[in-house]
């Protein structure tokens, strides 16, 4: 009767809001025991997950060599933070042995740090991931900020590009190393910097943000968090949260202390790639971006053994198994996290408790109108009591959404959600402004015309009729012939609708548009489009505006709906026959000779033999 | 009103309008703005006001105009909307612009954690502008008109000046109290539908958008005055409401339905619940007026959908709620391939006014967007219909129970109105008497509102 998850596996990937049960599925089903030290979102207590980590780490490491040639004592580090009072646990090593350990030495002593400057056991994913999911390896981010004089001085100086260079990792991923630094680095450096006696400057700005973001993480967030222009989290204050009716994109703050933090850390740090995340939350529309990923999940859930997904994403191998799959992996967390969130949103506790304060809305009076009927629920508590029920954890809550896939988003109630219905009294309710406030709402009668209304004509057959067969063109169906008639069948309307046409903004319809640009503005307006592709990452209209500064942006999409499009729709219908009028990433091609040249030339005595020949004129130029 | 005996023919339950006795010609009056087309959401969006300007140019150069009282809609001011949105969310819309917008998100970053500077920010976050619903240049004029053509077209049906009326602007049924969603900003249907309820005592909501109606739903969640009716794709699909097993809630409960649909519904499986469902709707529910939202996003070939209607197939949806002859006020709403969206819009509004277009497209301005065949009519993909003969059976067989849990409701107070489908010859004289055919004699607009609402 509903959809069922299974049909999404076969179903061609189909790439909307929701479009991973199958993500889902697999993520939680299909995961071997082993990789669970590392994956985010396994529901395990923080203690738990902590020990899984270290023990994931049986190494000897004991001293720092950092690869750009800077030594930095890790030991030195560690003394430091026990001279604190932090990591008194951890075995202080002897001496250097293998450089290559010093990493994974730094990497423990950095989440003993966390697990006691945290308390409430908030636990990071390490390494973290950037780009395409490349490892940064923190000892070497943290000694090459060192270097480049600490966090401040370089974002001051904009050199986290470098610094992304410097640890071997793409230009671009400088400024997800930002927050990585942030993220992992910061409470460390600072503390450090106390023990030296260096003056600490007060608490970084956006650093609070950060911890906001752990709390808001909306899908919405790590979208906006793609747009950046430095891809750090936009900084949004739990108490709007709480006070927000709305509650945006909102979540129960209450759970986010919990657990699962790491998931959350993953988001951000994995941003850097081109992988668009924000399009699996509760987009409407389709990312393709997204396609190779349920491509994956798909052949994955359908050959589960073919796919090594715990060796793939460890983090030693990473760099010798396709960073494919790991980019696909991580994306797949992503998605089914998003999706996770996505049934949580409009479902908050605000939601009710706002109800309860406002029982006029209620329609059964007692003020309770909570709808909270669930779906093929098996977990026994749902049905019950449900008014002030509350997951008491996350987990509680994702337990109670696979028990059910079905289960349904709720209706959220009260006065923020519902109109204000009036009760019908049996009688019309005369608004109390008069009729004269009625009648601005008929608006502007365009047709018929003033003093024609009897005039109408009833002739049924004019009315629905189409193109008549007998074009008397030489070459019926160019361009020139479609031109013709499209010209002739405007005047004949200017005839019959007299202002009626410029009302309805008939002026402003069609490759008439061109006729007030010039010819060397066309081309530049052609030549920007097709140089700035959105698949480039680029946004065209910024460019015409900075190319065009006397024309509005009405005007220039006037000219690109009327114009440019109809053009390159032309193209199509003529050469390649691959029809597609709504996606803003133009063809190579384009079939226009200039509107007003061609006009002029059907007036022509002999037009049609070189209007045939020129009508692919423009392709490829 | 005739609506026990619709037939099952393509025409449906004819039935002849007090104006026009013939039984297939409606009094039709039609909202159009002439700047939407230049409205623009941003690169890569698809959602396309230009659409509406594609469909209205079909729409005239085939004539239809002919037919029809067209009107310039009169934007709806603040006040106007913060009858049902928020004032905060109202007062935001009105003063967001894309420059604001830009400095907000410029703000939202860490380097700038001062709380005025993230005023905006917070904002934009709070009524979910951004990503799917962007700030652009002109949003409040593009809601004003939108809201102000079906706000317009309802109270041309509460005056009785026309049967049907139509704002191809409206429709954007995702639009929230507080938030905007799913490319709508505001809610002109729940605007439009409060307009209806000063004059209807119920308005029956149909929505065959491929996206759940959710925004609608949610507002009239609780009232039996609207009985809302979504067909619509379900399961990991925006907006991710729309369960077979929302009703409604309190007084409202069994008012809201849902249809949850599988991808690759086609022309036979639509009609086969479509029109069952409906005429059982309209026998228990007995509308005072409809208003059916036409998202053009079911058709096969969309960008955004996977269904696969014919523009034949979406149109009977109108042709058949058009046959009951109840005031009925007509609205766009999804439809992310432009060219589609314009032969959809154009083939109903040529079902409204009773006439059967030719296939063949006349010379038009867009001309070229129909091609490689510049016909009117699509043809379906091929592609599998997900949804089963049996699961069909069951939503049918669901909903049927649902809407005979009204029937018998001791509550609903439907002996009220007489049964008019008992006694056609005096119910004719009532509707004449009712809807004074207004529109064509010059004389304009002064109705006696008392005049239209006979019963208690």
């Amino acid at each position: 009767m509903v959809p069922c998850a299974s049909a999404a596996l076969d179903a061609k990937a189909q790439v909307s809001t929701g479009s991973c049960m199958a993500v889902k599925k697999i993520g939680w089903n299909l995961r071997s025991p082993k990789e669970k030290s590392r994956l985010p979102p396994t529901p395990l207590t923080p203690h738990h997950h902590l020990q899984l980590f270290v023990e994931s780490f049986s190494f000897d490491g004991r001293m720092a060599l950092s690869a750009n040639g800077t030594y930095l004592d890790v030991v030195e580090i560690l003394h430091k933070l026990q001279s604190i009072g932090f990591c008194s646990d951890l075995d202080v090593p002897e001496r250097v042995t293998i450089s290559e350990t010093s990493s994974s030495l730094f990497d423990r002593i950095l989440s003993a740090f966390w697990k006691e400057v945290n308390r409430n056991g908030e636990i990071r994913q390490l390494p973290p991931m950037v780009g395409a999911g490349h490892p940064v390896d923190l000892l070497m981010l943290y000694s090459s900020v060192q270097d480049r004089g600490g966090y401040d001085r370089v974002t001051e100086n904009c050199a986290w590009a470098s610094v992304a260079q410097a640890i071997g990792l793409e230009f671009v991923s400088g400024s997800s190393l930002k927050l990585v630094f942030f993220k992992y680095l910061d409470a460390l450096d600072r503390w450090l910097q106390r023990v030296s006696g260096k003056k600490v400057a007060g608490e970084r700005p956006g650093y609070k943000s950060l911890h906001h973001l752990k709390t808001t993480k909306s899908y919405g967030a790590i979208a906006e968090l793609k747009n950046t222009v430095c891809q750090s989290p936009p900084s949004s204050s739990k108490k709007d949260q709480f006070l927000s009716p709305v509650k945006g994109s909102g979540f129960r703050p209450k759970i986010d202390t919990g657990e699962n933090d790491n998931n959350h850390n993953n988001d951000v740090v994995t941003l850097g790639t081109s992988v668009v995340c924000g399009g699996i939350s509760h987009h409407k529309r389709k990312q393709e971006a997204l396609v190779g990923m349920l491509n994956w999940v798909k052949n994955l859930a359908k050959t589960p053994n073919c796919y090594y997904v715990g060796k793939s994403t460890k983090i030693d191998n990473l760099k010798c198994r396709g960073l494919v799959v790991s980019e696909h992996y991580s994306q797949a967390l992503l998605a089914r996290q998003a999706l996770f969130f996505k049934r949580l949103r409009r479902s908050s506790p605000e939601a009710n408790n706002e109800q309860k304060g406002n029982p006029s809305i209620c329609t059964n009076g007692n003020g309770t109108i909570y709808h909270t009927e669930m779906v093929g629920c098996r977990s026994g508590q749902v049905n019950g009591d449900v008014k002030h029920r509350r997951p008491s954890s996350k987990l509680g809550i994702i337990a109670s959404w696979l028990s059910n896939d079905q289960k349904r988003m709720r209706i959220p109630m009260g006065r923020y959600y519902q109109a204000i219905v009036p009760l019908w009294t049996g009688k019309p309710s005369v608004s109390s402004i008069g009729p004269h406030e009625e009648l601005k709402w008929l608006g502007t009668r365009t047709w018929p015309p003033e003093g024609q209304e009897n005039e109408l004509c009833f002739d049924s057959i004019a009315v629905g009729r189409g193109r008549q067969d007998t074009c008397q063109c030489l070459f019926p169906g160019s361009i020139e012939c479609t031109r013709f008639h499209i010209a002739e069948n405007r005047l004949l309307l200017k005839r019959e609708l007299g202002p009626p046409f410029h009302a309805w903004g008939f002026r402003s319809m069609g490759e008439e548009v061109s006729l007030s640009w010039t010819e060397d503005e066309e081309l530049k307006f052609k030549a920007i489009v097709n140089s700035n592709r959105p698949s480039m990452d680029k946004n065209f209209w910024n460019m015409l505006h900075l190319y065009f500064p006397f024309k509005k942006r009405r005007t220039l999409v006037s000219y690109y709906f009327n114009v440019f499009l109809l053009g390159r729709r032309r193209y199509q219908n003529r050469v390649t026959h691959n029809i597609d009028s709504d996606d803003d990433e133009p063809e190579l091609g384009f079939s226009s000779n200039r509107f007003g040249q061609g006009r002029i030339k059907i007036h022509d005595s002999f037009p049609i033999i070189c209007t045939h020949n020129m009508q692919c004129m423009d392709i490829d130029e | 009103m005739a609506s026990s005996s619709a037939a099952d023919g393509s025409e449906g339950a004819s039935v002849a309008s007090a104006a026009c006795r013939d039984g297939r010609r409606r009094r039709v009056s039609y909202f159009y703005e002439p700047t939407i087309g230049d409205y623009y959401y941003g690169q890569g969006h698809p959602m396309k006001p230009h659409r509406i300007r594609m469909a209205h140019n079909l729409v005239i150069h085939y004539g239809l105009h002919r037919l029809m009282e067209i009107s310039r809609p009169f934007p709806a001011s603040a006040t106007d909307i913060c009858r049902f949105h928020s004032d905060e969310y109202v007062d935001f819309l009105a003063s967001v612009s894309p420059a604001t917008a830009a400095l907000a998100s410029a703000q939202a970053q860490p380097a700038y954690d001062s709380a005025s500077a993230s005023a905006s920010a917070r904002q934009l976050k709070r009524f979910n502008v951004g990503e799917d619903c962007p700030v652009f240049e002109g949003l409040f004029e593009f809601c004003q008109s939108s809201a102000g053509g079906s706000i317009g077209a309802a109270v041309k049906i509460n005056r009785g000046d026309a049967d049907i009326a139509i704002n191809w602007a409206g429709g954007l049924h995702h639009a929230k109290k507080c938030e905007a969603s799913g490319f709508c900003y505001v809610n002109d249907i729940v605007l439009g539908v409060l307009e209806l309820l000063k004059y209807h005592r119920r308005v029956l909501y149909v929505d065959i958008d491929i996206h759940h109606g959710d925004g609608v739903e949610e507002a009239f969640f609780t009232t039996d005055r609207v009985m809302t009716l979504s067909f619509h794709k379900y399961g990991d699909f925006f907006p991710g409401t729309g369960h077979i097993k929302d009703v409604g809630f309190g007084q409202g409960k069994y008012y809201a339905l849902n249809v949850p649909l599988n991808d690759g519904m086609d022309d036979e499986s639509f009609r086969g619940l479509f029109r069952p469902i409906i005429q059982k709707v309209m026998e228990v529910y007995q509308p005072d007026a409809v208003v059916l939202q036409c998202g053009a996003d079911s058709l096969a070939g969309d960008r955004l959908g996977c269904f696969n209607l014919s523009v034949k197939g979406h149109a009977d949806c109108l042709r058949y709620l058009r046959s009951f002859n109840v005031p009925l006020m007509v609205l766009g709403g999804g439809g992310y391939t432009m060219r589609n969206v314009a032969r959809c819009w154009c083939y109903e509004t040529a079902v409204a006014i009773g006439v059967e277009p030719d296939n063949k497209l006349p010379y038009n301005e867009y001309y070229e967007y129909f091609g490689p065949d510049y016909n009117l009519h699509i043809q379906p993909r091929s592609m599998d219909n997900k949804n089963s003969a049996k699961e069909l059976e069951n939503i049918r067989i669901m909903l049927m129970d649902y809407l005979s849990k009204l029937e018998h409701a001791p509550s609903v107070p439907f002996q009220a109105r007489p049964p008019d489908t008992e006694a056609p010859e005096e119910d004719f004289e009532e509707m004449e008497h009712r809807r004074q055919p207004k529109l064509w004699t010059g004389e304009c607009y002064d109705s006696d509102p008392d005049d239209q609402k006979p019963e208690p």
